[in-house]
């Protein structure tokens, strides 16, 4: 049954908020950004080739092979960026009925809830067929030996993703003083790391889940004095370390 | 934008067969954003996201969706992307614990012209009459008003809007009853004002 008087009541809505073409294109330029850059994360050089290699398909026509490998470049990193988009994810899914996936509570108010469920994660291990395929167009990158780090910019950028995707892979599987070791190698190494601030919040939840509030509760609060809003922030308000009422006692 | 492979299950449709008719189809990401930008935009504002946090929060929400999306099911993408839209608003309400500090009572209120007087200026009449509803929607927590404007707006029954939200049907019924009312009393007060002012 509809209900008429909540019509005529917001009558004068209906026909407001309209979005623009601007709107549009500005958001799916913000989008593809921040997507892309998600991508770099929890990824191997697979996925920084993949951007070099959209880069260059713009500039370099006929070369098939970097196409080839911009496109299983593009898959592979896809899916990996999926494990680190859910683990920001700033709630439960929706009317989720899948099996092993967290239900939403009725009269829960759909309360975001971070780091708590079970979520399925896809690690940059757990992608062994297109692993497979990328063998076949990526022969030399697979046997290569391992970039030395002032040889080039992409080389360090590499390197540094492959430690953290090791590092969250890490922190996944559970062995949390094994994934805090990887993450402060990782300050060590990269301390001004395109990924500084994603360790920062993973250290903070770390913490938290390991009991260490006090040095989650100061790192939490350096780090969101110095950052604007942004899911990393909302990743530590609703850690143990959040700053404000009702933190107190709040599991990570 | 980049492509969203699905870890699991049937590979994404190319965009000419997906959509929300599609039987047991997956719509891609592209697709849904193509296709839904406006309502999600729309939905934003009407729950309450002011102009200049529009861009964010419907950044927010097309990420939830990006990242939700290989858990869709085949069914009402409005419903499905409505849920998210509600959810990611009121993780920004709450950040912003803006409605701890909204709006007080009367005083904005008295300053808005009665949305109901007819005269000449009837298009400022009608923005101040929106400008009227918005903060009396204002004053509405975020789980009342995506009821009301699911109810008055897109028009759906107690029933869907318990299945979009996720909620008892009862609680549905309680929510919409008392954002209608607080909206009417809202009204009827204003409405009073403006009366004794020009008597």
């Amino acid at each position: 049954m509809k209900d008429d008087i909540a019509k005529e009541l917001l009558e004068p809505l209906a026909g407001e908020y309209a979005s623009t073409s601007a709107d549009r294109e500005r958001i799916r330029a913000k989008l593809r950004e921040r997507l892309e850059g998600a991508v770099l994360v929890g990824t191997t050089s697979t996925a920084t080739s993949w951007l070099a290699g959209r880069r260059l398909l713009g500039a370099v026509v006929g070369l098939a092979g970097i196409a080839t490998v911009g496109a299983l470049g593009g898959a592979f990193s896809s899916r990996a960026s999926l494990a680190k988009n859910e683990q920001n994810a700033p709630f439960a899914a929706p009317a989720v009925t899948q099996s092993g996936a967290r239900p939403v509570g009725r009269e829960s108010g759909g309360e975001p809830v971070i780091d708590q469920a079970p979520t399925p994660t896809v690690t940059v291990d757990a992608l062994p067929s297109v692993a497979a395929e990328a063998t076949v167009a990526l022969p030399s990158k697979r046997v290569a030996p391992p970039p030395r780090a002032e040889a080039h910019g992409d080389d360090d950028l590499v390197r540094e993703t492959r430690l953290m995707a090791k590092a969250n892979e890490v922190m996944r599987s559970g062995d949390l003083g094994g994934a805090l070791a990887l993450f402060d190698q990782h300050a060590g190494e990269f301390p001004r790391g395109v990924l500084a601030d994603e360790r920062i919040v993973s250290r903070v939840v770390i913490l938290c889940r390991l009991d260490r509030r006090h040095e989650a509760m100061r790192e939490g609060e350096a780090f969101l004095q110095t950052h604007p809003p942004s899911p990393l922030t909302r990743r530590i308000e609703s850690s143990c370390a959040g700053l404000g009422e009702g933190s107190e006692g709040r599991a990570p | 934008m980049p492509s969203l492979a699905r870890p699991a299950g049937p590979a994404p449709l190319c965009l000419a067969e997906a959509g929300e008719h599609a039987t047991g189809a997956v719509p891609t990401f592209e697709l849904i954003y193509d296709e839904h930008f406006d309502y999600v935009w729309r939905t934003a504002r009407r729950l309450g996201v002011r102009t200049e946090e529009a861009d964010d929060v419907v950044q927010e929400i097309f990420i939830a969706v990006h990242n939700l999306l290989p858990r869709y099911e085949s069914g009402n993408v409005r419903g499905w992307l409505y849920a998210i839209a509600v959810r990611t608003v009121m993780h920004h309400h709450r950040s912003r614990r803006r409605f701890t500090d909204s709006l007080q009572p009367s005083d904005e209120l008295d300053t808005l012209p009665d949305p109901n007087a007819p005269g000449p200026e009837s298009s400022a009449a009608t923005g101040e009459s929106i400008r009227l509803l918005e903060r009396l929607l204002d004053r509405l927590d975020t789980e009342k008003r995506a009821v009301l404007v699911l109810a008055g707006i897109e028009q759906k029954s107690l029933a869907e809007i318990a299945e979009i939200l996720d909620l008892n049907i009862n609680t549905v019924s309680s929510r919409l009853r008392t954002a209608r009312e607080q909206i009417q009393e809202g009204l009827a007060k204003h409405r009073a004002r403006a009366r004794w002012r020009t008597e």
